[in-house]
């Protein structure tokens, strides 16, 4: 007997239901919007340590999101009720929606009657209590299939156990590693959106993605870890991929590159800032902190302040760097959920259909990246910001594909051009302020250059700087824009694990080089 | 939500029929429910804002099943929204279908000899609250107002810009395990938190925070913790920048907890993996004589406090660091007969990440104890004599590496000017990144204050439970001098 388990397909009978548990909706007295979200995600995983499969799976999950706004006297405010869900709930998905669309709206008026007495008792404060409602949009409907050459489905659970141990026993046998671990993950994703304005959205995909977690022991330790995945089949594991590898070079490729930084010398901190050039996966780091997140309208009208933080750019609706310079003018920075990457999407959350915006365009802050109800507010069209890493979580505003971009040099007419500087190359780790003001961002490999050539390999190499500073210090981008996936970004409360896109060409800019705090196990 | 008792129905039977199953070797049933409801809070004058964005919940229920096969096969199958027969029975195909042959597992847990079992058994469901579990969403909602109003009261009328933040969130997590060795257990916990930060915005911007947390809800007090959040930010103004330097300090708790969580990774996957800066250093002394650290499941009112692990054992303490010498790691059943030599490891941290039936056990930490000291917080003041208190930092990550102890943050609020042994005045937040090494930070213990409290980071387990602690020196470096 074989275990049953919900392909996508699924799904296709909820589609009344939906529509119809909408419609049941508009009755209540003041509700403004209501909108349900219901997925369902099938595939498989298998993780290994040292080539031996310590896990695997072949499941599915789904899950499902009612969101609802009301407005009384012209104060309007959201209610939200998520739940995982399994297949008897879905064959009585229409009392569930009813059960969730109640208690939604009974948390919306609730919170509506409190912010409208709130707004009385503290005149003072209450005058700034006028958020909450939606920009009109044109209600889409549409159907998105998932783009794959090769379906997820086709790939046997023991041979992806088999590749995965494969994949794993290669890295642990190179001289100078000390551990690894591997997965790899396969499988497809639908998402059937609604609203009470008439969208309908039913939109699948594919994801592909394999990681590698490695310790190196040379002259030093040095761990790693990377990815490389893409929303397509199981061509990804073949080289169809950001790296252009197949998961087995693409293994081997990290590993030997963590030996060799394992046995470079340790980067000492520059006294002043130097010249740097950044690699494009470098540059998906600092494209994803400095440039990314502060464009995000959530973060710069303050609602993420507890945790996640605010942008430098923007302290109030007047006062702020729109139209002003915070960067060179070789640097334009866009977000554009149509090209390929972790942050490729046709309509977000709310149904918009989400569009490219330059949020820097030739040095001057230009726009943010949206929601309806921040479009509000801020003037703007909406531009299709919101998801939500599931159905049952509340959308945020995320960033999509978010990239330095390209400029007119060639990535041989910057080194040529550079006398004397260091190059980073890959992504490490990044630790940003609070108002996106200053960064550190680590990188794989730091090499010193001279002449225009590599020379010294270095190991715990980054820069830090001041992020309007750096920018404005970039003074060369090349023509090689490459896009490279995040798939752990985190935001919300409660936090939300969300898939970008970040990347850029190679650019030049100048910043303090930093390496080892200390003496340690790590760092001698 | 479903009840205790609906879960324990549906290991015991779901585990009498597991068991029944051909080539199965042993198993274990393990079943969740967990409800999250969070208020958001976001208030500011100068923007538009809703004060509390959407109210909202979380919810899911379910089962697994984890069995060994007589051939050696570990194997894992769930089902979400299903106590039942078809349940069980579709997570234990699930299980068949995924199982593979993991070198390392040796068996199921077993009942500890008394040598290892939790030295302390917790009350049952001394770390539920029914007024939690049956809350009001009406009710939750008042509590979030409560707490917004509470700062507008502090704050009276904004002498600038303001941006009030935060959350409430309630919990209830209910669960229940059997196993074919006679391993039984089963949970309720609930968990009320509240955090607020008051920011007032400016010439420099200056930013207060103040949190609650408790398993019970009346001891929770929302709008105290809004109100002090607001005073925080108040006690901020005429705030100053530092130059770059090495200083004396005093870590407040906060920055206590992000900095252990960042760093203190003891886990015994992570030293599996190599990644951790302890590999090699049990038995060695890493840190000053003065700190001593321990997990303890078994706090009164800590809401990272738990009964019993995820594996069913009866929860308890463990000694990780005694005056300064790295004594224990974290572990888990698995881990500890993996590494059977190692006579110290226990297995008291086996859980399953926001104790979900969804994933299997892995090895998390509780409440990560600071055993207090003698100094009072002005006592700690006038020990740095000259330096700065640390109330909050941000963004705290290990730069180069997991196998290091180096770290980088900034400070972003809640911090002063130590001068003469005394508060002179506040740092101005987003204006100094710290470089340092955790080891290297610890080992200069001044002294550690004598009153804890229970503290904890966004989106991290365990929570942290400590009192401030003074500090020969950290690196700071100046940033972001053209904007603060």
């Amino acid at each position: 007997m074989q275990a049953k388990l919900l392909g996508i397909e699924a799904l296709e009978p909820a589609k009344d239901v939906i529509v119809k548990a909408l419609d049941e909706a508009k009755r209540k007295a003041y509700l403004a919007y209501a909108d349900v979200r219901l997925d369902l995600g099938e595939g498989k995983a298998v993780f290994a340590l040292q080539g031996n499969a310590k896990g695997a799976t072949e499941d599915n999950e789904m899950s499902c999101g009612v969101r609802v706004y009301v407005e009384k006297g012209g104060v309007a405010s959201a209610g939200f009720v998520g739940r995982s869900l399994g297949e008897q709930e879905l064959n009585g998905l229409a009392q569930v929606l009813k059960e969730m669309h109640g208690l939604a709206y009974k948390r919306a008026r609730a919170n509506q009657a409190h912010k409208r007495a709130l707004a009385k008792k503290y005149k003072f404060f209450g005058k700034s209590l006028t958020a909450g409602k939606l920009a009109p949009v044109k209600a889409c409907v549409d159907t998105l299939k998932p783009s794959f050459k090769r379906n997820p489905r086709d790939y046997s659970f023991e041979e992806l156990v088999r590749r995965t141990e494969r994949c794993s026993q290669l890295v642990q046998k190179l001289p100078g590693m000390a551990s690894n671990s591997v997965s790899i993950v396969t499988g497809l994703g639908r998402q059937l959106f609604a609203s009470t304005e008439g969208a309908f959205i039913d939109d699948s995909n594919a994801l592909t993605q394999g990681f590698l977690f490695v310790t190196a022991k040379g002259k030093a330790v040095e761990t790693f870890y990377e990815w490389n995945g893409a929303y397509a089949g199981l061509e990804v594991l073949e080289g169809e991929n950001g790296f252009r590898m197949n998961f087995e070079d693409f293994c081997q490729y990290i590993a030997e590159g963590t030996i060799e930084v394992s046995n470079a010398p340790a980067m000492k901190t520059t006294e002043k800032p130097m010249t740097v050039i950044c690699d494009p996966r470098f540059n998906a780091l600092v494209s994803h902190e400095i440039c990314g997140h502060p464009s995000e309208a959530d973060r710069a009208l303050k609602r993420e302040a507890a945790w996640a933080g605010r942008a430098w750019w923007f302290r109030g609706m007047d006062d702020n760097e729109f139209g002003k310079p915070v960067a060179s003018e070789q640097v334009s920075v866009f977000s554009d959920p149509s090209l390929q990457g972790y942050g490729n999407y046709k309509y977000d959350d709310e149904g918009v259909p989400a569009k490219k915006v330059y949020n820097i365009k030739e040095g001057r802050l230009n726009a943010f990246i949206n929601s309806r109800e921040t479009a509000t507010i801020l003037g703007q069209e909406p531009n299709g910001g919101m998801r939500a890493a599931s159905a049952m979580q509340v959308p945020l505003i995320r960033m999509n594909n978010t990239c330095l971009d390209k400029g007119d040099w060639s990535k041989d007419e910057i080194f040529k051009d550079t006398r004397e500087g260091y190059y980073l190359f890959g992504q490490k780790t990044p630790s940003i302020g609070e108002t996106r003001q200053n960064f550190k961002i680590t990188c794989w490999k730091l090499y010193k250059v001279e002449n225009g050539e590599l020379t010294q390999l270095y190991r715990m190499g980054g820069i830090t700087a001041d992020s309007a500073a750096y920018l404005k210090s970039i003074d060369a981008a090349a023509d090689d824009l490459h896009v490279h996936n995040i798939p752990n970004c985190g935001k919300g409360t409660p936090m939300q694990s969300m898939m970008v896109g970040n990347g850029g060409p190679h650019t030049r800019g100048k910043a303090i080089v930093t390496g080892a705090h200390a003496e340690g196990r790590g760092s001698l | 939500m479903r009840t205790v008792k609906e879960l324990r129905d549906a290991v015991t039977e779901g585990l009498r029929w597991v068991e029944k199953q051909p080539r199965v070797k042993e198993a274990e049933v393990y079943a969740s429910a967990t409800y999250l409801n969070v208020q958001r809070i976001c208030y500011a004058t100068n923007v538009p804002s809703n004060g509390l964005e959407e109210p909202k919940s979380e919810e899911s229920y379910g089962l697994s099943v984890r069995v060994r096969f007589e051939d050696g096969r570990l194997g894992f199958g769930k089902e979400d929204s299903a106590l039942d027969r078809r349940g069980y029975g579709n997570a234990f195909l699930k299980a068949e279908r995924n199982a593979v042959l993991d070198t390392d597992f040796h068996s199921l847990p077993s009942p500890l000899p008394a040598s290892l079992r939790g030295k302390a058994r917790a009350p049952r469901n001394a770390f539920a609250d029914k007024a939690i579990a049956n809350l009001d969403d009406g009710k939750a909602i008042d509590k979030a107002y409560d707490c917004l109003g509470g700062a507008f009261e502090a704050l009276a009328r904004a002498e600038r810009d303001l941006n009030i933040t935060g959350e409430l969130n309630f919990t209830v997590e209910r669960m229940a395990l059997a196993n074919s060795n006679g391993v039984k257990a089963e949970e309720e916990n609930t968990q009320a938190l509240a955090a607020l930060t008051t920011l007032l915005e400016g010439k420099p911007d200056i930013a207060g925070m103040d949190f609650d947390s408790n398993t019970h809800l009346k001891a929770l007090n929302a709008r105290k913790t809004g109100f002090s959040s607001a005073e925080k930010a108040l006690a901020m103004r005429g705030a100053k920048s530092i130059e770059s330097g090495s200083y004396r300090a005093v870590l407040g708790r906060l920055a206590v907890t992000d900095l252990l969580h960042s760093r203190f990774e003891v886990g015994l996957n992570a030293v599996d993996e190599q990644a951790t800066p302890f590999v090699g250093k049990l038995g060695r002394k890493l840190f000053s004589t003065q700190l001593n650290l321990s997990d303890d499941a078994l706090v009164s009112g800590a809401i990272g406090s738990r009964g019993y692990t995820d594996e069913g054992f009866a929860a308890g303490k463990t000694l990780l660091v005694k005056d300064g010498v790295l004594e224990n790691f974290l572990s888990n059943d698995y881990y500890c007969k993996k590494f059977p030599d190692e006579k110290r490891y226990n297995p008291l941290n086996g859980y399953r990440r926001g104790r979900n039936y969804a994933s299997d056990p892995g090895i998390h930490g509780t409440n990560l104890v600071v055993e207090p000291g003698s100094f009072s917080d002005e006592e700690l003041i006038r020990e740095v004599r000259n330096g700065i208190y640390i109330g909050r930092i941000w963004y705290t990550y290990p730069v180069n590496g997991l196998a290091s102890s180096d770290f980088t943050t900034t400070i972003r609020g809640d911090s002063y000017l130590i001068e003469d042994g005394e508060i002179k005045s506040a740092l101005t937040p987003n204006t100094c990144r710290v470089s340092d090494n955790f080891e290297r930070v610890f080992k200069g213990v001044l002294g550690l204050g004598r009153k804890q409290r229970v503290t904890f980071a966004w989106g991290q387990e365990p929570v942290v439970i400590t009192p401030e602690t003074a500090v020969e020196s950290v690196k700071v470096e100046r940033i972001a001098k053209g904007l603060y």
